[in-house]
């Protein structure tokens, strides 16, 4: 067991600190956008606070319960909101998170990997995921501004989100890229 | 831009949804470090904590496990600043709230505007000697109080972002006498062409409770739902445009007399001439030709699912008018008709599917359930629609009476359903056996079945959202399952909530609410600049996107839409999505570019029949129409099924086609671009068909 193990009471203040960062990256792989992944990440810490039969084993089990709990506000939420979006149910969403985060409860060290193996892709490939993700800009922008097609530009982005996931789980597993 | 092929651009590796928005989420937390990275939630969750523990030990409702009080004070320690400054936030919270008490007892003849399950909650005025601890730990903690709900979830919001004011404080506040309501929805007089006043109503600081609401009540929830979403209303139509809306939805034109017709006024009242209606008359859909268009359109979208023949359309058309014209009870002709009509033919020789047509009409069209996904399995969207159910409900209507169906289960299982329809469906309680003993659940008789819909509430919105539907096209109120409904919100709930309270009120005489409808605000809503002539053509996809919102949330009036088949959509689509050269346009844009036709001509074109050859012109239109409507299909439930096939059927499920045959779904299949791989290309595909099969004719 490890030392994150051994103290399985941690003070609330130790535990929102913890494991807050963990959520909100898990809210927002379910979709949610940055204003939703911060007002869902303080319910589900502070409703998990608030019950009265909540136990800390571990770090482990503390973050998939708290994992869990999101993902009920956000169906839950959806619900309220009239455009319900029925989500992929939590258990394979929790099995990706375990292989993309590991043993990881914030999931820095992925975004540590990913800034490294970003470095391997062609400058295209970061130009057009920079324009996508950093920009916003639409298929056609980019294909425009790399003067390919748009079946291109999606084909080009793919590939590169490919090769960043073979690359982060990669280095996850010990395997270099 | 050059269209040769990337070197890059090989197959990508399939790989899951899941993995896809992990990516992206990453990716998007990557490319924008600064302010999409999580932030530090500790003081706030521990000060709501703090709160939460003092209000539960102060009402002795709840109790906090003993490590939570340790961690609590250990971190009360670490954060002393935090608590000085909740101290001070909570010590000016309660002198606002003491204020607003005062304004409040000042106020005291006025009536109080609050929902039903308000007035339940809150029991009326706080005794004045309780108002200190209330305000302290109600006002000041607006978020955990106003939000709470039935299932014990607090709506989240971020402390940084404010939440948004109960709608009608927001509308005290931002109308403030003044008394132009367009004020709120950002239209100002002068911005209204040819200079007419908007017909918004006045406001006041009086507020009314439901029961007592009148139209100029029901209009202002209207505004604050537009206000609430962020749409602003198109500008008040003129009254040629306003006629023909009339005419072309009820078939006469107010105030003209009886004698005109549908035909002549659309045709005519063209802007210019000079065109007199009367909104506010209280003879409408009195007289025998207005009550039998009324009823003639009701009997139209009741009877949808029937296959009613037209021997029979026209009995139950007379019949209605009658009622209609007479003031009758229109849910107990309703009822009648419920407890006499003859079970469908159709599908042949299949009685349980022809019992279920029947029960799927009383509970989706009369009641206005949200049944659909129930006839195969429960239904992921609302937990009260049940396949079990919906069976149970069908054998009501077997051909033998009291006789029990089989039907099918998702994994292949057979169940036997024996009549019964929930009372929940119905919007009833159970049935009291005695006092603190809950009775039967549900209902077993066709009779009973019919008995209880008199008087009944949910009858009541059922009958106002197909009021709303034949004046606006669309439900006040959609269902949950409508991929296409605008945002729901508390106003246009309390509008439904007014005009079903009307209905009740008035004994149910249906002409009642149908004046509410023809004379209500959304009625008088031109169309979106953006689309007025040519407009659309030069207009960027936001906007393009706003003005669909607001034509789906009534605050403007739809645009003719040109008539085009499934085939020309998709060939208008994929000539803009690179699978084939394009056709149209010299640039390939993403917004409209010009060419020969303007879609209003056309479309009165295609009215008539004659679309034939100019249907190529219309192609940039549509384009603009998918690209709006696009927005309102994002993060629908069609995207959260897993198997390709099944979102196609489903896709045909959403606009109405209750068996799909074989062809369709290769239809649908055939549309669907392989090469998309991503999470938002393979919803779009999904998005897309749905979209050809919804609008084409």
């Amino acid at each position: 067991m490890s030392d994150e193990e051994a103290e399985p009471h941690r003070s609330a203040e130790e535990l929102i600190r913890r494991h807050q960062v963990g959520v909100w990256r898990y809210l927002r792989m379910l979709g949610c956008d940055e204003s939703l992944a911060d007002d869902l990440t303080q319910e589900t810490l502070l409703k998990v606070l608030c019950r009265d039969d909540f136990t800390q084993h571990s770090d482990p089990a503390t973050a998939s319960y708290l994992r869990r709990t999101a993902h009920n506000l956000l169906v839950s939420y959806h619900r309220k909101g009239g455009r319900t979006k029925t989500l992929v149910t939590s258990d394979p969403l929790d099995e990706i998170w375990n292989r993309w985060a590991g043993r990881d409860l914030s999931g820095d060290e992925t975004l540590d990997r990913l800034k490294l193996c970003m470095e391997s892709l062609s400058e295209r490939a970061r130009l057009a995921l920079q324009m996508r993700f950093g920009d916003d800009a639409s298929r056609a922008d980019i294909a425009a501004a790399l003067d390919i097609t748009e079946h291109g530009a999606r084909n080009l982005m793919q590939r590169a989100k490919q090769q960043l996931r073979d690359c982060v789980l990669g280095k996850i597993s010990g395997t270099e890229f | 831009m050059s269209n040769n092929p990337d070197p890059q651009s090989q197959p990508p590796v399939q790989w899951s949804d899941a993995d896809d928005r992990a990516m992206d989420a990453l990716l998007r937390e990557y490319f924008h470090e600064q302010n999409a990275s999580p932030r530090d939630f500790t003081s706030e969750i521990l000060a709501k904590l703090n709160q939460s523990h003092r209000h539960s030990i102060g009402s002795g409702t709840q109790r906090s496990s003993l490590a939570t009080i340790k961690s609590l004070a250990a971190s009360q320690k670490s954060n002393g600043i935090a608590v000085a400054i909740r101290w001070f936030a909570v010590l000016a919270a309660s002198v606002l709230a003491l204020i607003a008490i005062r304004a409040l007892k000042e106020n005291a003849n006025q009536r109080e505007f609050a929902l039903h399950t308000i007035d339940k909650q809150d029991g009326g005025e706080p005794e004045a000697d309780q108002a200190g601890n209330l305000a302290t730990d109600n006002r000041a903690l607006p978020q955990d109080d106003a939000a709470a709900n039935a299932d014990g979830v607090t709506k989240p919001q971020s402390p940084t972002k404010p939440r948004r004011e109960p709608i009608v404080l927001s509308l005290d506040k931002q109308v403030d006498g003044a008394d132009d309501a367009s004020r709120i929805a950002g239209v100002t007089v002068d911005a209204v062409p040819g200079g007419q006043p908007s017909a918004m109503p006045l406001r006041g600081s009086e507020t009314v409770s439901v029961q007592d609401a009148d139209l100029k009540d029901f209009d202002r929830q209207f505004l604050a739902y537009w206000n609430s979403i962020g749409v602003t209303p198109a500008p008040a139509a003129d009254d040629a445009t306003l006629a023909n809306r009339i005419a072309d939805r009820f078939g006469f034109l107010p105030g003209s007399g009886d004698e005109s017709d549908s035909s002549s006024s659309s045709g005519n009242a063209v802007a210019g001439d000079p065109v007199k209606i009367e909104l506010a008359s209280s003879d409408l859909f009195s007289s025998e030709r207005q009550s039998r268009l009324l009823a003639e359109r009701l009997i139209k979208q009741l009877g949808n699912g029937l296959k009613l023949g037209d021997e029979r359309s026209e009995q139950l058309v007379t019949s209605a008018a009658e009622v209609i014209r007479s003031g009758g009870r229109f849910d107990q002709w309703i009822s009648d008709w419920v407890a006499s009509e003859a079970i469908p033919s159709e599908p042949a020789g299949a009685a349980h599917l022809q019992a279920a047509a029947m029960g799927e009409w009383v509970a989706g069209r009369l009641m206005g359930a949200d049944v659909g996904c129930a006839r195969c399995h429960d239904s992921p969207i609302d937990s009260r629609f049940n396949q079990h159910d919906y069976w149970a409900v069908a054998a009501i209507f077997t051909p033998t009476p009291m006789q029990s169906v089989f039907y099918e289960m998702p994994d292949g299982r057979q169940k036997v359903a024996a009549p019964g329809a929930p009372r929940r469906w119905l919007g009833l309680p159970r049935t009291p056996v005695q006092p603190g003993v809950s009775g039967a659940a549900t209902i077993a008789s066709r009779a009973e079945l019919a008995a209880s819909l008199v008087g009944n509430r949910q009858l009541a919105r059922a009958l106002i959202n197909h009021l709303w539907t034949i004046g606006f096209g669309t439900p006040m109120v959609s269902a949950a399952s409508s991929p296409i409904a605008p945002p729901q919100d508390d106003s246009i709930e309390l509008a439904l909530e007014m005009l079903s309270e009307k209905l009740i009120a008035a004994d149910f005489d249906i002409r009642v609410a149908a004046r509410w409808v023809i004379q209500s605000e959304p009625m008088k809503r031109g169309t979106p600049v953006e689309l007025q002539g040519d407009a659309w053509r030069l207009a960027g996809e936001s906007q393009l996107v706003a003005a669909s919102l607001a034509q789906r949330s009534f605050a403007a009036a739809r645009s003719p839409w040109p008539a085009a088949s499934q085939a020309q959509l998709l060939a208008m689509m994929e000539s803009r999505s690179g699978k084939q050269p394009a056709k149209i346009g010299t640039r390939d844009s993403m917004l409209a570019q010009p060419i020969a036709a303007t879609p209003g001509a056309d479309a009165s074109k295609s009215a008539t029949g004659s679309r034939g050859d100019k249907s190529i012109d219309y192609q940039d239109y549509w384009w603009t129409q998918w690209l709006a409507d696009r927005e309102g299909l994002k993060g629908g439930w069609m995207e959260s099924i897993a198997d390709r096939d099944q979102q196609v059927r489903h896709a045909f499920y959403a606009v109405g086609y209750q068996n799909v045959n074989a062809r369709q779904l290769e239809w649908g299949n055939s549309l669907i671009d392989s090469s998309a791989t991503g999470a938002d290309e393979r919803n779009e595909e999904i998005a897309k068909i749905y979209w050809v099969i919804q609008n084409s004719l």
